[in-house]
């Protein structure tokens, strides 16, 4: 069931996306060679509590027989696509690191993902940050009230596959709310059915991944981290958004 | 956090199957019984072998989408090929009873 949200749910989304995008911000800052993917973490953590949130992925239930995550974020560098674990690893110059994480405020989620560069970075790889990042505003530039979903996924994938790149198809966006993962799907990839139509007041995380390489990608061994099957290099850019008759609204930001 | 596509799912965990898999047949006759994938035909067709129902020296052409896989991997050995069919057969019908006697 997709749920519309009262204009005091999404005030308390926005105060969830704003803690989000903060702790987002401050990661970002962090993000330098020799930094231990751990360190991130703690300081994702402390600042979503700070804020009076719990972070959301911590303890979030893995599928199948996956123990529950471990971290506030999810530390996904070069070729990890979604869900890398932080721990240990220690970033080098010319990675690129995909944090993902969320917060919840008084039963409210915020959920976004940006890419960072680690020091110096190649061309291809700062190409690959840039386009995941514009195809996101390419599909929320669909995300209007009266238009289906599968209008988004096509503007991401459009846009994606234009550039050289490919979009992830095992994973997808989702709803958001009192809930991580609410209806509908939102896939970054052209699909037949066309999905339900957007209404006002419908809370949306939009989240490309977007591979250098081919789409396909497996799970390692820890159940969580998925990676490129041809180890190619990607990225993910994702905001939690409200649907209105005009543009849609990004919740997680900071200017809000 | 990404949600895992439940659109995809299903057609995902198919594709992935190979040979020595054993699924269970969700379409047709032959619905509701388990196999073992013989052949992989490409993409969407497979050949499956149950060693009773359909053995080794004519297994049945299935769409992938018509089974849904067990997880387990049974493994076809080297040793089983049309030379020795009566024990492969029998081998076959062997080995997708110990790994599916547990199974509903």
């Amino acid at each position: 069931m997709i749920t519309i949200k009262s204009a005091k749910e999404i005030d308390l989304m926005r105060k969830a996306g704003e803690i989000t995008a903060l702790a987002l911000q401050k990661v970002g800052e962090a993000v330098v060679p020799g930094v231990m993917t751990a360190e991130l973490d703690k300081i994702a953590e402390e600042t979503i509590r700070k804020n009076g949130a719990i972070p959301s992925f911590k303890g979030y239930p893995g599928y199948a027989e996956a123990k529950p995550f471990p971290g506030a974020i999810c530390a996904s560098v070069n070729e990890e696509v979604i869900h890398g674990i932080p721990g240990s690893r220690v970033l080098k110059e010319g990675d690129i690191i995909s944090v993902d994480t969320g917060a919840i405020y008084r039963g409210y989620h915020g959920d976004a993902a940006r890419t960072f560069a680690v020091g110096m970075i190649s061309e291809k790889a700062a190409k690959l940050i840039q386009v995941t990042r514009e195809s996101f505003f390419r599909g929320i530039g669909k995300a209007v009230a009266g238009n289906r979903i599968a209008e988004i996924s096509a503007a991401v994938q459009e846009y994606v596959e234009k550039n050289g790149f490919s979009v992830v198809r095992d994973y997808v966006g989702h709803g958001i709310g009192a809930e991580m993962h609410e209806e509908p799907q939102i896939p970054n990839f052209a699909v037949k059915a066309k999905g339900p139509r957007m209404e006002q007041g419908m809370t949306l995380a939009v989240e490309p991944m977007v591979n250098e390489g081919g789409s396909e990608v497996r799970t390692l061994d820890n159940l969580w981290t998925v990676v490129t099957e041809d180890g190619s290099l990607s990225a993910h850019y994702e905001n939690t958004i409200v649907i209105t008759r005009g543009k849609a609204i990004i919740l997680t930001v900071l200017d809000n | 956090m990404t949600k895992r596509s439940d659109i995809l799912r299903c057609r995902v965990k198919i594709m992935e199957a190979a040979i020595g898999d054993i699924v269970k047949s969700i379409a047709g006759r032959d619905s509701g019984r388990y196999f073992i994938i013989w052949e992989v035909l490409d993409s969407s067709y497979v050949m499956i072998v149950d060693g009773d129902l359909r053995k080794i020296d004519k297994p049945k052409k299935k769409k992938v989408r018509h089974l849904k896989t067990t997880g387990i991997k049974a493994g076809i050995e080297s040793g089983m090929n049309k030379k020795n069919m009566k024990e492969t057969n029998a081998a076959i019908r062997k080995l997708i009873i110990s790994h599916t006697s547990g199974l509903e």
